[in-house]
């Protein structure tokens, strides 16, 4: 007992020693903070940093606070002090948000002439984007016979609990799913969600545990993104999880990087943002990210189960990240009746 | 150095742990964040009121029913003998470390309108439709946070209730009284601290609670104010607001343990070190046998089935879609060749450090508080559990604001262990104080006036009194640490995967078997560790 004490003291006091030490310098290496799922094991992260590093001779240093939204709260947080010189996952709905925290310096790669237009959804020349990817009702064929082809059709009486969407508060597949009623629907987003409710079995917090239930016999339908039965097939040869393509379009999703304000490393930065264009980062994305990657390269076998919808939506990321939150209110009226 | 100097500086150290590894950061975030317009946005919500109550709702209905197997459980671990007995304590305490999205998992496979009960109720009934709606509605949520609480319960009470005194319960049956009398007159009035207690934290953790309210309640109309901190840190953007709520929600949960502690202060007078060892019974009455088997029942039911059906599921491979499923070893294999040992052995360091920090500055705390009136233990008691109320997502926030506006430099790993920590601290503090409460007063004041110090005191008195609590605190703090997700994801360093990190990992990147592999072996280590602490436990102090 006494050595438990012992050693607690020796702990404590080595804690509060090092924790005593002021920072001497500011990090030798790039500084790049990204959301978890893109460092994690499974992740592009582990194939993609070391390849720039050894292309370029920079050294990086990987910092992921969270998913990211988290990344950017950190960001908003270190806004007088920052940490980190390249910022990746800033999406088409979080852009206006993170540009109006003024936390990104302005860049344009000469790599973006590459690129569909279409693509650059950051039209004041902060954020690059590297995939995209479209929101969809993934269904299980062996359940249902005729696929939905419109949000109109998710109302069916026939589909009463059969649907697994995810919460616009605490998710970002769920916040697109919002974004692509209103854009459908206009100001009767909320008549729409009215109708829907007696179909949905459940609005899970995040995409994973949606995703789960979905894949355990939960429910048929569930929301997620065109790519997911690429993966199925990929890794489970299977093709009985398909993507419904909607008529009216289904709603987009686009990630971009960018270069943190403050940031000491603005020629390494530059380098890192070409290099996210490059074809050697962008083949890695399809089957790490689950993405479409931006440039228009050979995509792998399985993705020919990644369905691209003639026509998508998407509102204007100015006009989203000022009412977004008006939205989520409306919403959680309709949906809590 | 003096004894009285260096008895000076051992009780100061709790303090200056807490206040720099909690208050501080949070002041320094809560400086920048609190605004009360904010507060008053928020409360001029429509929904939010029926949020705020809801909130109460489920916390109250899940301490509640947690409560009934949970005194029936502790009930029986202290009056019954049966094989296995430290094994079964050991797997009860496994809910508790179990990552939200494994317990869900577990739930859907077991539960789910597609799950093992309902499956078979159709094969075996020729039915269309599952017959079982359990998922999806409020008793889910209940249900679920059963599993999570109620070994809480049956720790904190069964160790309190093991070393309750003899004496009156031996008087009272010496002057014939029946054991529900006993029961009601000597053993209830002694273990209602430790109840009221159990109660008090299972109510703030649920109260805290969001994830799987939400997907296994069936939607937002089951939301809690957690969910609304999460919504203005991610999608608003709004620090200040979410801080302001952070603090609205400290003070419920804190106005709860305060109550408590008072309470408790008052009511728990009988004290004594003549703790009882209780026969165990071999034979039992009609009664006690039934109230057995239901247990035993619950037991299977609730907490041993959803366990079983991640490890099932974990060594089920189907090789397509179609084809049937196979015993394998290949999610372990995947596993053990892409991680190696690094996440059990990155789990097992934290959760270690985390339970030695925790139990010291517990232990030194109270040791401290002793001697104090009631009104200032009951306050220092609060200031210590502080933590508790607040949301590990604005904890998380507050180390990365004072790590970037001090610029310190702190180890990483250093840096999450004091998070986890002052996390877990309040439900240490707890375990470790309903068992100092009960010392006699009268042993240290003889023990000091022929002449003990403080030391001596602490070592020879009052630890061997107290061991029951330092155990099942440092349990506790060990299967939490083991779980937790959210702050470690914020705050570790780069490639430092734990297991709960690892599952997260996987199930963002569609690996589902795989990540109940890594359940598996969450659950297999968490066994085999509360039984060795148990164990160790019982031996060394």
């Amino acid at each position: 007992m006494k050595n438990f004490i012992i050693a607690f003291l020796i702990v404590f006091l080595l804690m509060f020693s090092v924790s005593c030490s002021k920072k001497s310098s500011v990090s030798e290496n790039l500084v790049i903070y990204a959301y978890d799922s893109f460092i994690s094991e499974w992740g592009p992260g582990p194939i993609v940093f070391p390849l720039f590093e050894e292309k370029t001779g920079i050294k990086t240093e990987i910092v992921s606070p969270g998913d990211s939204g988290q990344v950017l709260s950190r960001l908003i947080l270190e806004a007088e002090k920052p940490e980190a010189d390249i910022v990746i996952g800033i999406d088409n709905n979080m852009a206006q948000k993170a540009i109006s925290a003024g936390i990104l310096e302005k860049y344009t790669s000469d790599a973006l002439s590459n690129i569909d237009d279409n693509l650059i959804f950051d039209k004041s020349g902060h954020i690059t984007p590297y995939d995209y990817g479209f929101f969809a009702i993934i269904y299980d064929s062996e359940k249902i016979s005729v696929p939905p082809s419109s949000l109109d059709d998710l109302l069916d009486r026939s589909y009463s609990k059969s649907i697994i969407l995810m919460d616009p508060r605490t998710s970002g597949p769920g916040l697109g799913f919002l974004l692509w009623t209103v854009k459908a629907y206009g100001d009767d987003f909320t008549e729409y969600w009215k109708k829907l409710s007696p179909n949905i079995l459940t609005i899970s917090e995040g995409w994973d545990s949606g995703y789960g239930l979905f894949v355990n016999g939960e429910a048929p339908m569930v929301l997620s993104y065109t790519t997911s039965p690429a993966y199925h097939l990929e890794y489970e040869n299977s093709e009985i999880y398909k993507a419904a393509v909607f008529e009216n379009g289904n709603y987009m999703h686009i990630e971009g990087a960018a270069i943190v304000k403050g940031s000491k490393k603005r020629e390494e930065a530059e380098k890192f943002i070409d290099f996210i264009l490059s074809e050697d980062f962008q083949k890695e994305l399809p089957l790490t990210n689950w993405m479409f990657p931006v440039r228009d390269i050979p995509l792998p076998d399985s993705y020919r189960a990644a369905l691209k919808p003639e026509k998508y939506l998407l509102l204007d990321s100015r006009t989203a990240a000022e009412n977004i939150d008006s939205w989520i209110k409306e919403w959680l009226t309709a949906v809590r009746d | 150095m003096t004894v009285k100097k260096s008895a000076a500086v051992f009780y100061s150290l709790p303090f200056l742990f807490i206040l720099f590894a909690f208050y501080f950061p949070l002041a320094n975030l809560l400086i920048s964040g609190v605004s009360p317009s904010s507060l008053i946005n928020i409360f001029s919500e429509s929904y939010f009121k029926s949020v705020f109550i809801f909130t109460l709702k489920q916390a109250f209905f899940s301490a509640f029913f947690s409560m009934i197997p949970g005194l029936t459980g502790a009930y029986i671990l202290v009056n019954f003998n049966f094989p296995f007995k430290n094994i079964i304590k050991s797997i009860t305490l496994v809910p508790f470390v179990l990552p939200s999205i494994i317990v869900v998992l577990g739930f859907v496979l077991l539960f789910g309108n597609n799950g093992l009960i309902n499956s078979a109720a159709m094969k075996l009934f020729d039915l269309e439709k599952p017959p079982f709606l359990i998922l999806y509605s409020f008793k889910a949520i209940i249900l679920a946070h059963v599993f999570y609480n109620s070994p809480l319960f049956i720790r904190i009470v069964s160790s309190a209730w093991e070393r309750i005194s003899g004496d009156i319960i031996e008087a009272a049956e010496s002057l014939g009284a029946t054991k529900l009398r006993v029961f009601i007159t000597a053993v209830l009035p002694q273990i209602l601290p430790p109840v009221i207690a159990a109660f008090s934290l299972i109510f703030i953790l649920c109260f805290m609670s969001f994830s799987i309210i939400l997907v296994l309640g069936g939607g937002p109309k089951f939301t809690t104010l957690e969910v609304e901190i999460y919504r203005l840190v991610r999608i608003s953007m709004d620090i200040r607001a979410a801080c302001s709520l952070s603090v609205l929600q400290s003070f419920v949960t804190l106005s709860f343990l305060f109550i408590y502690s008072f309470y408790q202060k008052k009511t728990s007078m009988i004290y004594s070190d003549n703790f009882r060892i209780p026969e165990k019974k071999s034979s039992s009455s009609l009664l006690q046998i039934i109230l057995i088997v239901l247990f035993f029942l619950f037991l299977f039911i609730i907490i041993i089935m959803p366990l079983a059906m991640i490890i099932f599921e974990s060594f089920r491979f189907k090789s397509s879609h179609a084809g049937n499923a196979v015993f394998s070893l290949r999610w372990y294999i995947k596993s053990f060749s892409e991680l190696g040992f690094r996440p059990v052995k990155n789990s097992l360091i934290l959760a270690s450090v985390n339970t030695l920090l925790t139990c010291a500055v517990s232990v030194a705390a109270l040791s401290f508080l002793q001697r104090k009136k009631t009104v200032m233990k009951v306050l220092i008691e609060t200031f210590f559990a502080m933590s508790l109320g607040v949301s590990s997502i604005i904890l998380s926030l507050s180390y990365m604001k004072a790590v970037s506006d001090f610029q310190i430099e702190i180890q990483p790993l250093v840096l999450l262990s004091m998070l986890h920590s002052v996390i877990f601290l309040p439900l240490v503090f707890k375990s470790i104080s309903v068992f100092y409460d009960k010392i006699d007063r009268s042993i240290i004041e003889s023990a000091e006036s022929i002449g003990a110090d403080r030391r001596r005191i602490l070592f020879t008195i009052e630890l061997p009194l107290v061991r029951g609590g330092i155990i099942t605190g440092g349990v506790l703090a060990f299967a939490l640490s083991m779980g937790e997700i959210n702050s470690t994801l914020m705050i570790a360093p780069d490639r430092f995967t734990t297991i709960p990190v690892a599952i997260y990992r996987l199930i963002g990147s569609y690996n589902f078997s795989q990540a109940c592999a890594m359940g598996s072996i969450l659950i297999v280590t968490c066994v085999i560790s509360f039984f060795l602490i148990d164990k160790s436990g019982r031996i060394e102090l």
